[in-house]
Parts: C-alpha cells; sequence; structure tokens
C-alpha cells in the first residue's frame, strides 16, 4: 500500500512538473501574424525572392501581409504591415521558403482576406489555387475572397486611413454587403466558397479595384464552377440580389415623375421573395414574386411639387419604383443569361432540384445550355411605409 | 577576575571582528559602484566581413582614408562592419516610447582584433559582443584566405557565443548589415530568428547553424556547411548552403539539394514535396512531411564501397493543384500519389548526393557512418577520402511514404 502511495506521489510530482504550462509558451509579438493573401501572375520574378523548384513553373507571386506587432523603429510608422512576397506554383512550398525571408513563423489563424488577381484566373482555375487554403488546417473557413483585374500586391499594400491593419479593412468591407447593395458579399467567403465546389455549384466573389490611394469592392467575378467567366457590374449585382431575395437593406433610385431630372430614393427595409420554377407541358420558366416594404429615403427636387403628403403621388412612386426594381432585376437576368450565360450561384438549379426533382433529373446533365433560354417573369409590389416629413 | 577580563576581551574582540568583516563586504558587494546601463553599451548584433576594397566610389575612398589606421603588419585584406544596437531609453515627457534601431561602422585592416579595438576610435562607447546574433560573411573575402581566419577572433575570444550564426552571401555584407527588416526588428535578430526557422523551411541548413558547429566541423576536418543569404532591392532571403572543405569554399549547393541533403542526414522535421499530378502533368500536388525514420548504411563489396539508404515517411497531402482530375478519396489514386512522392524523394537525395559528389565534398554524414561500421576499410580510404573514393561511391536510397490525411471530405 504504501509503496502505491509513493507511486502516486511521484506520479503527481512528475505530472505537475511536466503540465506547469509555459514551457511551449511563445508571445504575441513572436508570431508573424498574416492578415492578407495576394496571388498574382508570377511576371517579375526577383531571383532573390524565389528558390529551385524541382517541379512546376514560376507561375504565382504569393505576396503575404504581415501584421507588425513590436513597438521597435521609427517613430512615425506609416503602416502597420509589411509585405513579403514569394513566386512558385505550389503556395505551401511557396510560404514554406518564405520563412527564409522571415523571422518569425509565419500563422495563418488570423489571415482575414485573399485577394486574387484575374490575370491568375484566366490560366488557373480558382478551385487549384484555393487548394492549400482550403485543405491546410490553420486557415479558417470565414477568410474573404475577392478579385480584381489589376495587381493584388498593391491592394495589400495599401495602408488604409483610418490606421486598421490593411487585411482587417479589407475584410471589413464586405461585411458592409447588408447595407450596399452594390456588393455581393453574402457567402462568399472560404467556407462557402469551398461548399460551393463540393456542390459543384457556380461560384460568385466580390470584385475589388484599387486606384491610386482609393481601394473599393463593387460587382462581382462570375465563375463557371471554378472557371472565371467575368464581371458582373454593380447594378446587375443589385438586380440580382433582389431577384434571389438576398439583399437585407437596398436603396432604390428613380427619376421623379414631378420634377424630371431629380431623383427620388427608396430604401427598402423588408421583402417578401419567392422564386417559383414552373412547368408546363415539358416547358420550364420561373417565376418571382416580390413584395417590398421601405421609406422614402431622399427627394433631391422641389419638395412643394414632390408633395410626399399626398397619397396619390405615394401611390405614382410606388407603382415607379416597382418598374424600376423590376427592370434592375431583368438587367442582371440579362446580364447572367445572355452575356455570362451561368446560373450565378446555382440557385435555379437548386430551385428546380427542391420543386421539380423530375424535370430536374431530366435537365440536368444539360443545364448549362438549357439555363439561358429559360425565362423569368418578375412581378413587384412596393409599400411605402414612412416618408420622413410631416405638415 | 583576570580570567573574566580575559574572556570579555576575546569576545570582544571577535564581535568586532565579525563587524569590520560585515562592513568591509557589505561596503563592496553594495553593487551600483560598477554600474553600467543598458544604453550605457554598445552592443554589437551583427558582424559583417567583406573584401577591404569591394565596390568602392570616390566617395567610399574619402571615407575610408578617415576610417583607416597605420598597420605595423599586415595588409587591407577586409572590411569589419559591426551592426550595433542603438537603445533609446523611454523618455519622461510626451509620449516617447523606448525604441530600438541599428546602425553599421566599419573600419578595413588584416587581423579583426585590431580593427574591432581600433573602430573604438569610431564610437563613444565600448562594444560588447555577447549579444552577437550574425556573422555575414562575403564569398570574395572568404575566397582570399579561407574560412579559419575569418572566424579565429570569434572562436577564440571569450565575449563570443556559440549560437552565432555564420551566413554567407555572394553580395556585400555590409548592405545585408544596413538592411533594416520590415518587422521593426533589429538586422541580426532577424537574420538569427529566421535561421532557427529550419524546421519549416526546407531549404535553409538550420540543423548545425551555429559557430560552435562550424567550429567543430572545422577542428574535425569535416565538410561545413553555412547557409547562404542574398540581398536585392529591400529583400534579405536565406536560401541554400555553401561549402567549405578544409577551411576553403568550394561552392554553393542550391535550396533543392539543401532539402535533400536534410533527406539523407535524417535532419529534416517536416518539409514540402512537390510532384507532377499523376493524370495531368504540368500541374503539380504536395506531399507535407510530419514524421521519418531514416537510416544510412554504409556495406563494403569486395573493394566497392556502397550506402544504402532506407526511409520511411508519413505525412498529408499538403494541397492539389489537379483541379477535379484527382480525387483524393480514391485510395487508388493515394496509393499512386504515395510512389510518386518516394520515387520524387529518391530523386531529391541523389540530386543533393551528386552536387556534394562533383564539389568533391562529403556533408559529413557518410564518412561518419563508414567510420562507426568499417573502421578498417576507413582506416584506408580515409587519407584521399574526398577527392577519390567519396565522389564514386554509390548510393541507394529505398523510400516509402504513407499519407495519413488528405484534408477532404465527402
Amino acid at each position: 500500500m504504501a509503496k502505491k502511495k509513493w507511486i502516486a506521489c511521484a506520479l503527481i510530482t512528475f505530472v505537475c512538473i511536466m503540465i506547469s504550462g509555459c514551457w511551449d509558451m511563445r508571445e504575441l509579438q513572436d508570431r508573424n501574424f498574416v492578415l492578407a493573401v495576394a496571388i498574382d501572375k508570377a511576371d517579375d520574378v526577383k531571383s532573390v525572392e524565389t528558390f529551385v523548384q524541382p517541379h512546376g513553373s514560376k507561375r504565382y507571386r504569393v505576396s503575404l501581409q504581415i501584421l507588425k506587432l513590436s513597438t521597435g523603429g521609427d517613430q512615425k510608422e506609416e503602416s502597420r504591415t509589411f509585405i513579403k512576397s514569394n513566386t512558385g506554383e505550389s503556395i505551401f512550398e511557396m510560404v514554406r521558403d518564405m520563412l527564409g525571408q522571415s523571422s518569425k513563423s509565419l500563422w495563418f489563424e488570423h489571415v482575414q482576406v485573399i485577394i486574387i488577381s484575374d490575370a491568375v484566373l484566366k490560366e488557373v482555375d480558382l478551385g487549384e489555387i484555393l487548394d492549400f487554403f482550403k485543405r491546410d488546417s490553420e486557415m479558417r473557413s470565414r477568410i474573404k475572397i475577392y478579385v480584381t483585374s489589376g495587381k493584388a500586391r498593391p491592394i495589400i499594400e495599401y495602408s488604409p486611413p483610418s490606421k486598421e491593419p490593411g487585411g482587417v479593412y479589407l475584410a471589413n468591407i464586405s461585411r458592409l454587403h447588408i447595407k450596399n447593395i452594390h456588393v455581393g458579399g453574402a457567402r462568399t467567403d472560404l467556407g462557402y466558397t469551398i461548399q460551393y465546389f463540393y456542390n459543384k455549384s457556380n461560384v460568385l466573389l466580390p470584385r475589388i479595384e484599387m486606384a491610386d490611394k482609393v481601394v473599393k469592392l463593387g460587382g462581382s467575378a462570375v465563375f463557371k464552377k471554378d472557371k472565371f467567366i467575368g464581371y458582373a457590374d454593380d447594378y446587375a449585382i443589385a438586380g440580382l440580389k433582389m431577384m434571389l431575395g438576398t439583399e437585407k437593406s437596398a436603396v432604390v433610385t428613380i427619376d421623379s415623375p414631378k420634377t424630371p431630372g431629380h431623383q427620388i430614393i427608396f430604401e427598402l427595409f423588408r421583402h417578401d421573395t419567392t422564386l417559383t420554377p414552373h412547368v408546363e407541358n415539358g416547358v420550364i420558366y420561373f417565376t418571382d414574386e416580390i413584395s417590398m416594404y421601405g421609406n422614402v429615403g431622399e427627394i433631391q427636387g422641389d419638395i412643394s411639387e414632390n408633395d410626399t403628403m399626398d397619397p396619390e403621388f405615394i401611390r405614382t412612386l410606388e407603382t415607379a419604383f416597382a418598374e424600376e426594381i423590376k427592370n434592375n432585376i431583368y438587367y442582371a437576368d440579362k446580364i447572367f443569361k445572355n452575356e455570362m450565360r451561368v446560373d450565378a450561384i446555382s440557385k435555379f438549379a437548386a430551385k428546380l432540384k427542391a420543386h421539380e426533382p423530375d424535370t430536374w433529373e431530366q435537365v440536368k446533365d444539360h443545364w448549362d445550355e438549357l439555363y439561358p433560354t429559360i425565362p423569368l417573369y418578375v412581378s413587384v409590389n412596393v409599400t411605402i411605409r414612412n416618408i420622413g416629413s410631416h405638415k | 577576575m583576570l580570567f573574566y577580563m580575559r574572556r570579555f576581551f576575546d569576545r570582544g574582540y571577535k564581535s568586532c571582528f565579525g563587524c569590520i568583516l560585515v562592513l568591509t563586504v557589505s561596503l563592496f558587494i553594495s553593487g551600483c559602484w560598477d554600474q553600467k546601463e543598458l544604453q550605457e553599451r554598445h552592443f554589437v548584433l551583427a558582424v559583417g566581413i567583406d573584401k577591404a576594397d569591394e565596390g568602392e566610389t570616390m566617395k567610399e575612398k574619402e571615407k575610408k582614408q578617415v576610417e583607416n589606421f597605420v598597420q605595423p603588419h599586415g595588409d587591407k585584406l577586409y572590411r569589419l562592419s559591426f551592426q550595433i544596437l542603438q537603445l533609446t531609453p523611454a523618455s519622461g515627457e510626451g509620449t516617447r516610447k523606448a525604441s530600438t534601431s541599428t546602425y553599421v561602422i566599419s573600419s578595413t585592416g588584416e587581423s579583426m582584433f585590431e580593427m574591432l579595438r581600433d573602430m573604438l576610435g569610431q564610437s563613444s562607447k565600448g562594444f560588447w559582443f555577447e549579444h552577437v546574433q550574425a556573422i555575414v560573411i562575403s564569398e570574395e573575402a572568404v575566397k582570399q584566405g579561407g574560412l579559419q581566419p575569418i572566424i579565429d577572433l570569434f572562436r577564440r575570444d571569450t565575449e563570443m557565443r556559440w549560437l552565432i550564426k555564420p551566413l554567407i552571401t555572394s553580395g556585400n555584407a555590409k548592405k545585408i548589415l544596413e538592411f533594416k527588416p520590415p518587422s521593426g526588428e533589429p538586422g541580426g535578430v532577424a537574420l538569427a530568428r529566421s535561421l532557427q526557422l529550419y524546421k519549416k523551411n526546407p531549404h535553409i541548413p538550420g540543423w548545425n547553424s551555429g559557430l560552435g558547429e562550424t567550429s567543430q566541423a572545422i577542428d574535425n576536418k569535416r565538410t561545413i556547411q553555412i547557409c547562404r543569404v542574398e540581398l536585392e532591392g529591400d529583400i534579405v532571403k536565406l536560401g541554400g548552403t555553401a561549402l567549405f572543405k578544409a577551411g576553403k569554399f568550394v561552392g554553393y549547393i542550391d535550396e533543392y539539394a539543401t532539402q535533400g541533403t536534410a533527406f539523407f542526414s535524417a535532419s529534416e522535421k517536416s518539409s514540402i514535396i512537390t510532384i507532377e499530378c499523376p493524370d495531368h502533368p504540368g500541374k503539380i500536388l504536395v506531399f507535407e512531411l510530419f514524421r521519418h525514420e531514416t537510416k544510412l548504411t554504409p556495406h563494403i563489396n569486395g573493394e566497392d564501397i556502397y550506402f544504402t539508404l532506407d526511409i520511411g515517411m508519413r505525412g498529408n497531402l499538403g494541397e492539389s493543384q489537379c483541379g477535379n482530375h484527382f480525387d483524393p478519396m480514391d485510395a487508388e489514386a493515394i496509393r499512386r500519389v504515395e510512389i510518386l512522392v518516394a520515387e520524387e524523394v529518391k530523386h531529391n537525395i541523389l540530386y543533393a548526393f551528386h552536387s556534394y559528389q562533383s564539389l568533391q565534398a562529403d556533408p559529413g554524414d557518410f564518412a561518419a557512418k563508414l567510420k562507426a561500421h568499417q573502421p578498417l576499410v576507413w582506416e584506408k580510404v580515409k587519407e584521399h577520402w574526398n577527392e577519390e573514393i567519396f565522389p564514386s561511391i554509390s548510393l541507394m536510397p529505398s523510400v516509402n511514404v504513407v499519407i495519413e490525411n488528405v484534408g477532404s471530405h465527402k
């Protein structure tokens, strides 16, 4: 018995020593947090940045934006981040080789955003580029993915005037998609994109552009499965969001019926959107029924003429807004059907599969060819609740 | 009476003695009499050694007039540069924070010791070498007289630590010292720390990177492997290895061969191995190594010496750029990838091995194994091992790869 007690004692002491914490501690400032990743085509290979590759070519230039945590250095810090780049083909290999430029190990747990230049996407499928991020356990699913028509590295080099770290700033822009109708930001992060891949669905990713010192998110890059097709503009994205009912809020502008040349704005608060597939005698068509409730947001014209206290005038406005929303949706429909020929995020396919599984079975193999020919009928009803003026 | 008096006196004498001792000791150990504050010291963080007249302009020549001193012996062989840590203490007024930055001073001469003592003429405070992180040596300088004379001072002096990292550059060492890392760290610290990341970065030889290991290699007459560092524009990068045989520079091996070296000396902790996709040439697939078991054995067959290398590797599928053409859920496909990765590792090992053979420099592993396993054979060949025997021996690697996780789901 006594012997057992001794063993237990020794064991406890031993365990205490081993688990006393801190033996593998690593302070925050000893980590190099990667905040943003930019993927460009490797146009200009600097020999010192790269390495001898046993396989593959110099396909990508990967740049990492790293958070600067040390207090040292010059007193007047311009930026809170710095950039490291490397060229190669395997992103994993490049990341590991980049340690040769870094004094601390790279941590990817706080990556906020991946920015991909479309020059790369024109040559390589999105799935191949994102494979490393999807497979590695350090990556979070909530990393935002943007596409730019220019170079990606200058965007992560940009230091926002608010003095936030660039990556955090960039990722937070897309979170405002709820208020900004021009950004298709819902379900566009790494996790959802991978889900789309697995579901063999089409993908939309927000487009980011930089000119001089301005960085702006707006419009979307359209992918057929993981192949880059082109860009849909802000207006088409607004239309698509209203068509699919994914908007939370929207601002709709019309020309004032009473004072042409001046605008009146409708602010959307709540909506009810039903996209329904119909099959009649083997012909497929979709109807989109939308009811919208909101306020008059702004009147640019003369308010004595645009009298919002007049119920008659409000009725006219409601019809005009409904007309405009319908136009917007048809515009988006035209872009995606005629120009892109892509069922954006495969929403129509999903609806058809859910409501008309038998028809879906027949058409699913040639859905991509069929989709551009399927008509969409939109009906919109707008109700104005508050007008923001009083007698 | 007398007895008591005597006893009292004895006691008094002893306590008196005790008192004096305590007083003296407390005077001496009261601290601060030889205090020297941190900011009063010039910590040398990195040392750069160049050839004395490398890349000079007229202006620099004028500057050299001042930097120089009259040498009783020797030539102007080397330019010694120090990267010195500048400590600015936090000051009370305002919000000024304590900050660190570095600057570089240099001198030319032959004896390192003489140069550094003469450099005190350019400095207001004494140099402290206890925190030297890295010694950057330019290829030109090391070609002049070998490695030994350059690092002799650093091996001999008591202030130097054995963990100082020697590095070789094909460019100018002083420029690398002048480089300020964007992270705001002092340059010397950044270089040394970067070398410590060898566990994750297979392109640098970090496993025997200290001055201690280098000294041991010199004394054991082994081939010395020193990491290469290069500067271009505002980028400083480590990658590849410089080889020295008997203190003489023999050449560089590239990142790929450095990775291969790690495989046969079993010094890798993690590694990234790329292969071409099985059905999709031109695209690549990546294996991430987690665990390995490596055994290098010498064999004798008559006059022939050959080595076998048995490696078992376990790891994950790290990245697949094969698109939809490759399905990692398919056990058959994974099997094929395992075989391809094993082939690639073999190729990498032989690539590295042949790099060493063509430079006639044994990285050390082969001689050591032969000496341990076949001491009699070693006695016969040791005289001309590097030049004649090593370049002609053969290495037969056999590699077995197991992929454990694939990082995807159904």
